[in-house]
């Protein structure tokens, strides 16, 4: 086999892996916090793929013909909006139901994913949409027997994002009273709520927090891949759930590390075994995982307290 | 109740709780003092906890009132959202079971419960990410007062350890530590010196003692302890069936006889014989004790848990 050709498919993995990851810290963060997944993730990141759309062309309507330029202003403009729908949607779909059985809020969840989906169908059309590339070059890393091994600047970005926004995140969570505010809503809400923390303003902010990764995540590859349509969210949700739960749902790192998995094992199928049957090799594997370490790779079991 | 100038710290008017139809708390009336330690004693089930329950936002009470009197203002603690008893109203309490958040390390566990001012320093966390000065003299005030309290109540060596691994007596200490961290002035305790043992519940009593008269705040204490009881309590209510039965000093607690029969447990057919004997051992009773005196006709020596 081809050193070049395996170089190649594992910067494209770790690239995937980077995008899941960034919509998996979501999941992780939320359920974490509340004891659930948010089924309606995914939707909020397709929104913040066609934001990302949507400004990549609004910013050259206005003439913003500076690439960087046109990415910031793209990235905080998607982030903002897609935060103020990750608030909404833990306003509408959770907050209302927070004392009831579990099962109450999923399904809630489920129901605000089709309605986003829907809703973005009507006002989108269904019918993908696709934009130039706005960020163009790369260097060639290595030739192996008449391969370049390519690592686009596109990529670059990503993944150097997304690892600067893991390692903002790890601050956040380990050293700010934000943080500290959350694992104590996470460990006994109503202790929390004594002590004078606003547990439904940490849930939001958390909420908010997810959202504005997601979007990240809509902005990444709406460059990288250049096409949306209002199905996205679903796929791309599901895998990043699945690599959330690989890495051991409620784990920041876990979220990462499972997400780089599925991006690898997905982008090496699609090369070496062919790309129809790379989602069932991506899921095989969290079934493997789970088979034999039920909590995920960096999750601790919990145990129960009799 | 008439409202002078010196109002008590905490006031509970006929607070009354019913669970269907089991009365859990009946018409209690009691009152706490600053700087004094109050305790609340009584068999299982007697409502001590679900009375703090009431007072803490846990329950909703089903009619009656408590209220705080804090720098010549008054705050009825069942109209303030749970968040706001601590700030506003000054009251934070312990549990039973303890609740500590198990994963945190002990010293994260005392910094949590300093929150508000670090809220406000950090800009909701912003100049907490940026590692701003400001910030940092806030986390760093925090520090030194959590490790202020870790100091008194001989928890150093645990600060950065899980506070759910600590032992138990360890983890009781860790909790009114994070109790007092949040600037009360109406401190709780449900059973601060149970699992204790005689040396560690001494050094409690000498904490509790130290802390009443340096802080000068409220200590609530319900307590089964009776070293702990008769040793630091100023005054003391006693409860039997969610009524109070007796309130008065430890001296004249002890010579009660509604409360030995409480206590004892007496069968009904008995109870005037034993009163008879307490009685001769202890002619001076002078225990104020309000509605049913002497003769609680409740008194059974199988009392139903209605608590929790």
């Amino acid at each position: 086999m081809d050193t070049g050709y395996l170089a190649q498919q594992a910067i494209n993995g770790v690239t995937l892996g980077a995008i899941y990851g960034l919509i998996a810290i979501g999941y992780t963060m939320v359920y974490g916090i509340i004891g659930m997944i948010n089924f309606a993730h995914g939707e909020v990141y397709m929104i913040g793929s066609f934001l990302a759309i949507l400004g990549f062309i609004l910013s050259a309507i206005f003439g913003i013909s500076s690439a960087p330029v046109a990415i910031v202003v793209v990235l905080i403009g998607a982030v903002g909006f897609t935060s103020l729908y990750g608030w909404a949607v833990e306003r509408i779909a959770y907050r209302p139901l927070r004392q009831a059985p579990r099962l109450a809020p999923l399904i809630s969840a489920i129901g605000m994913s089709i309605f986003l989906q829907n809703a973005v169908q009507m006002l989108q059309g269904a019918r993908s949409k696709a934009i130039q590339p706005v960020l163009t070059g790369g260097v060639t890393l290595f030739t192996d027997n008449d391969f370049d091994v390519r690592l686009s600047l596109i990529q670059t970005v990503i993944i150097l994002a997304t690892f600067g926004i893991m390692a903002v995140f790890t601050i956040l969570i380990n050293k700010t009273n934000f943080g500290r505010h959350q694992r104590a809503c996470e460990q006994d809400r109503t202790m929390a709520s004594l002590l004078g923390i606003n547990v439904d303003r940490t849930i939001s902010l958390t909420f908010v927090a997810g959202a504005a990764l997601a979007a990240v995540a809509g902005v990444m590859v709406t460059m990288y891949y250049g096409v949306v349509d209002f199905m996205v969210g679903f796929l791309a949700g599901l895998k990043a759930f699945t690599a959330a739960v690989l890495g051991g749902i409620g784990s920041l790192p876990g979220a990462v590390l499972g997400a780089m998995i599925i991006g690898l094992v997905e982008s090496l199928w699609a090369g070496y075994v062919g790309s129809a049957y790379k989602d069932v090799a991506a899921f095989s594997v969290l079934i493997l995982v789970l088979v034999f370490r039920p909590s995920g790779l960096l999750g601790r079991p919990e145990i129960e307290k009799v | 109740m008439a409202k002078t100038t010196t109002a008590p710290l905490l006031t509970v008017t006929d607070l009354t709780l019913r669970f269907g139809g089991l009365v859990a708390v009946d018409h209690i009336n009691l009152t706490a003092e600053k700087g004094e330690i109050t305790a609340v004693i009584g068999p299982n089930g007697a409502g001590k906890t679900t009375l703090f329950n009431c007072l803490t936002g846990f329950y909703k009470p089903t009619s009656g009132e408590s209220r705080i009197h804090r720098d010549g203002r008054d705050f009825i603690l069942e109209s303030l959202p749970p968040t706001r008893l601590i700030s506003d109203a000054g009251i934070c309490r312990t549990f039973q079971n303890i609740r500590l958040f198990q994963k945190m390390t002990v010293l994260e566990n005392l910094i949590i419960a300093q929150h508000p001012g670090l809220m406000r320093a950090s800009v909701w966390s912003i100049a907490g990410l940026l590692g701003t000065k400001k910030f940092r003299a806030a986390e760093a005030a925090a520090v030194a007062q959590a490790r202020q309290w870790m100091e008194r109540f001989d928890l150093l060596a645990y600060a950065d350890l899980a506070a759910g691994n600590l032992p138990y007596g360890v983890q009781r200490r860790v909790e009114i530590a994070r109790a007092l961290c949040t600037h009360p002035v109406l401190l709780c305790l449900d059973e601060p010196a149970a699992g204790l043992n005689a040396t560690e519940s001494a050094r409690l009593n000498e904490l509790l003692l130290q802390i009443r008269r340096e802080l000068g705040i409220g200590i609530l204490l319900i307590e089964h302890d009776m070293s702990v009881v008769m040793q630091i309590s100023d005054r003391i209510f006693v409860l039997d069936h969610g009524k109070v039965i007796a309130s008065g000093t430890p001296a004249e607690i002890r010579k009660n006889p509604a409360v030995i029969a409480a206590y004892l447990g007496v069968e009904e057919e008995e109870e005037p014989a034993v009163l008879k004997q307490l009685s001769k051992k202890s002619p001076t009773q002078k225990a104020t004790t309000p509605k049913t005196p002497t003769k609680n006709p409740s008194t059974k020596k199988v009392k139903k848990d209605g608590k929790k």
